[in-house]
C-alpha cells in the first residue's frame, strides 16, 4: 500500500485517502502518491503548478514523459481567487483495455466464471468551480497500445496481462488499482478459450468501500454471435462491496443492450 | 443552330427574368450604376458567405473534400449570376455576349484540352477519392498534405512547408500512397550485428525493445525477420506497429533504444572498417596534433531571460 500525502502548511484535503477536493491558498503545497504515481501540486500567486512523476516499473522500463518531478515537468494553469480548491478524483482509462490472463483459461458450454482483474487508474485533476474543469489526466501506470479487431474494423485499447483471479483478498487492494469483477458465461455449444478479451472501462464507475475500490460488475455472456457478446454492467457496486459510495461516474453512459466483441477469435490480423 | 436556339433563349429569359429585379432594383431609384454597384455589396458577400456556411455545413457531415467542393458549386454559379445581373443592371446585352463567349469557348476548348482533361480526371478522384483533405499523400518523389482537391490539381503542403501544386491528370496517371489512410501503420527498423553475436538473444533483445515502449502496439504483435547475411554483420528487420499519428515517434524511438540497449549489454553493431595506406608501408601515417579550438560564444536567445 504505497498511499500517502504530505502536506505544507496551508494546503487544506477535505477528504481521506488521496482522493477528494484540496484547499490551497496563495503559497501552499501539497504531494500525493498514488501507487507508481507522484502528484505535486503548488499554488503560486495566481497560478497552480502541477507536477507528476512515475517510478520505474518492475521491467526497469521508464516513464515516457514527465519522469520526475524537476522543474521542466511542471505545468503552469492561471488560476484567480485567494484560495483554490484542485479536487483529486480517479478515473478509467479512456479506450478498452484488452486483458491477457497469465495462464489463459477454457469456459465449458453452459459455464460461469467470476473473475476478478485489477485495473490502474488515471488521476484527474479539477479546478473546482461553478464548472469543474479538468487540468489534468495521468495514468498512474502507462499501459502499451493493443489493437483489437482486424486491421479494417478494429479498435485502439490499452494492453493489460492480468492474473484473472477467482478470489479477492486484502492484499490485493492498493490506491492506485480498482477491482473489477468480470462473469463471464459461455452460453455457446463449444468450448469458449479465454486468451484475451476487451473490456469497455469507458462505461464503468468506480466506488469506494473504505480504502477498497471497486468497478461495477461486469456479466459478459458468449454466444457465438457474429454481432459480438451481450455485455451488462450493473449501476451498483458489486455484492462484495454492497453499500459502496459512488466515487467516478463513467466517462461514458452505459449503453443498453450492448454486444461488442469481447473474447478474442482473430487468428492473425497482419496476415503473416 | 444550336448556338441561335441558346441565344434566342436566353433573351427570352432575359427579357422573363429581368422583370422581377431589374423592376425591384429600378424601384429603388438612382442611376444603373448605382443598382449595379448595390448589387455587388449586397450580392457578393451574400454569395461568400453562404458558401462558407455551406462548406462548413458539408464538411461537418460528409468531410473536408464534400466541403470544398460544395462550396465551390455554390459560390462560382452565384458569382456567374451576380455578374449577369451586374451588366444587365448598366445596360449591356447578354446575347450577343454569351454568342461571342460561346464561340470562344469552342476555340477555347480545342485550345485547352489539357485542362478538360484535368477537370475530367478531377472529377474521377472526387468519386474515387483516393485520398481527402489533410490525408498525408506521396505522389513520385513528393511527399505533403493534402490541402485541397480542386476541378484542375490537387495542392499539397510539403513537410518541409514548400507548396506543390500537382495536375490531376498526373495524379490519375501515377501511382499515389496515402499514409493517412489507415489507422495503424508499420514500422521497419533495420539492425545489423556482429557475426559473433547470438542471434537468438539478439532476437530477445529486440523483442524487449519494443515491448518496453508503450507505443508500440502489443497486437500486432512485433516480428523479427532475418534479412541476410550482410558483408559485415547479419542483418535484422524489427516490424512493429503503432497508431498512423505515431509513426514518426516510435520509429525515431525504436532506434535510440535499441542503440542504447545494445551498448548496455554489449552487443556489437559493426560497420565497415577502412585502413590507410599512406603509399610506404614501412613509414608510419604522419599525425599532427592541433589545438582545440575555442568552443563559441553561447547565442543571444539560447537560454531564457
Amino acid at each position: 500500500m504505497t498511499e500517502n500525502r504530505t502536506q505544507i502548511p496551508g494546503a487544506v484535503a477535505q477528504a481521506e485517502g488521496p482522493w477528494g477536493a484540496i484547499d490551497l491558498p496563495v503559497g501552499a503545497s501539497t504531494e500525493l502518491d498514488i501507487g507508481p504515481l507522484g502528484v505535486a501540486l503548488r499554488r503560486e500567486r495566481s497560478e497552480l503548478w502541477i507536477a507528476v512523476k512515475r517510478e520505474l516499473d518492475g521491467s526497469g522500463a521508464a516513464a515516457t514523459h514527465n519522469e520526475g518531478a524537476t522543474e521542466n515537468a511542471w505545468t503552469r494553469w492561471a488560476a484567480a481567487g485567494e484560495s483554490i480548491q484542485a479536487r483529486i478524483s480517479p478515473a478509467l482509462a479512456d479506450r478498452p483495455l484488452v486483458v491477457a490472463p497469465e495462464v489463459p483459461f477454457r469456459l465449458a458450454p453452459g459455464i460461469t466464471a467470476r473473475i476478478y482483474v485489477r485495473i490502474p487508474l488515471w488521476v484527474r485533476i479539477t479546478l473546482a468551480g461553478p464548472t469543474d474543469v479538468v487540468l489534468l489526466e495521468e495514468p498512474t501506470v502507462v499501459m502499451s497500445d493493443t489493437w483489437w479487431g482486424d486491421l479494417g474494423t478494429g479498435e485502439l485499447a490499452y494492453w493489460l496481462p492480468t492474473r484473472a483471479r477467482r478470489e479477492v483478498d486484502d492484499t490485493l487492494f492498493e490506491p492506485h488499482l480498482v477491482m473489477c469483477p468480470l462473469v463471464l458465461e459461455n452460453e455457446s455449444e463449444d468450448t469458449l478459450p479465454v486468451e484475451k478479451l476487451a473490456i469497455r472501462v469507458m462505461h464503468m464507475s468506480i466506488f469506494r468501500s473504505g480504502s477498497r475500490l471497486w468497478a461495477n460488475q461486469t456479466l459478459v455472456r458468449y454466444e457465438d454471435e457474429p454481432e459480438g457478446s451481450r455485455i451488462d454492467m450493473a449501476e451498483r457496486p458489486p455484492t462484495e462491496a454492497a453499500g459502496a459510495e459512488l466515487l467516478s461516474s463513467p466517462r461514458e453512459k452505459i449503453p443498453r443492450g450492448l454486444r461488442a466483441t469481447t473474447f478474442a477469435k482473430f487468428k492473425s490480423i497482419t496476415g503473416f | 443552330m444550336r448556338l441561335s436556339a441558346l441565344v434566342a433563349a436566353i433573351q427570352v429569359a432575359d427579357t422573363e427574368s429581368a422583370g422581377g429585379l431589374s423592376q425591384w432594383f429600378a424601384g429603388l431609384g438612382g442611376g444603373p450604376i448605382l443598382r449595379a454597384a448595390l448589387l455587388v455589396v449586397i450580392g457578393f458577400p451574400a454569395a461568400y458567405w453562404g458558401a462558407k456556411w455551406i462548406r462548413r455545413f458539408i464538411a461537418e457531415r460528409h468531410g473536408a473534400q464534400w466541403g470544398l467542393v460544395a462550396g465551390k458549386v455554390v459560390f462560382y454559379p452565384a458569382l456567374l449570376l451576380l455578374m449577369i445581373s451586374v451588366l444587365r443592371e448598366l445596360g449591356f446585352s447578354l446575347a450577343p455576349l454569351l454568342g461571342a463567349a460561346g464561340i470562344l469557348g469552342i476555340a477555347l476548348g480545342f485550345a485547352s484540352q489539357t485542362s478538360v482533361s484535368n477537370v475530367i480526371s478531377g472529377f474521377f478522384l472526387l468519386g474515387e477519392q483516393p485520398f481527402a483533405v489533410d490525408d498525408v499523400i506521396q505522389v513520385g518523389d513528393t511527399t505533403g498534405r493534402v490541402m485541397s482537391v480542386d476541378m484542375l490539381s490537387v495542392k499539397l503542403r510539403t513537410f518541409d512547408n514548400r507548396f506543390v501544386r500537382i495536375p490531376n491528370e498526373t495524379i490519375i496517371k501515377t501511382q499515389v500512397t496515402t499514409a493517412t489512410r489507415f489507422p495503424l501503420r508499420r514500422a521497419d527498423v533495420s539492425v545489423g550485428v556482429a557475426y559473433k553475436e547470438d542471434v537468438k538473444r539478439v532476437h530477445e533483445v529486440l523483442l524487449t525493445v519494443a515491448d518496453r515502449n508503450p507505443l508500440c502496439m502489443m497486437e500486432p504483435p512485433p516480428k523479427i525477420f532475418v534479412d541476410g547475411f550482410g558483408d559485415s554483420s547479419v542483418n535484422l528487420r524489427l516490424t512493429v506497429w503503432t497508431t498512423t499519428e505515431n509513426f514518426w515517434d516510435v520509429k525515431n524511438q525504436m532506434h535510440e533504444e535499441i542503440k542504447s540497449e545494445f551498448d548496455r549489454l554489449g552487443i556489437e553493431i559493426p560497420f565497415p572498417h577502412r585502413t590507410l595506406y599512406t603509399g610506404l608501408a614501412t613509414e608510419p601515417l604522419p599525425v599532427e596534433m592541433v589545438r582545440p579550438e575555442q568552443p563559441p560564444a553561447a547565442p543571444i536567445g539560447a537560454s531564457p531571460l
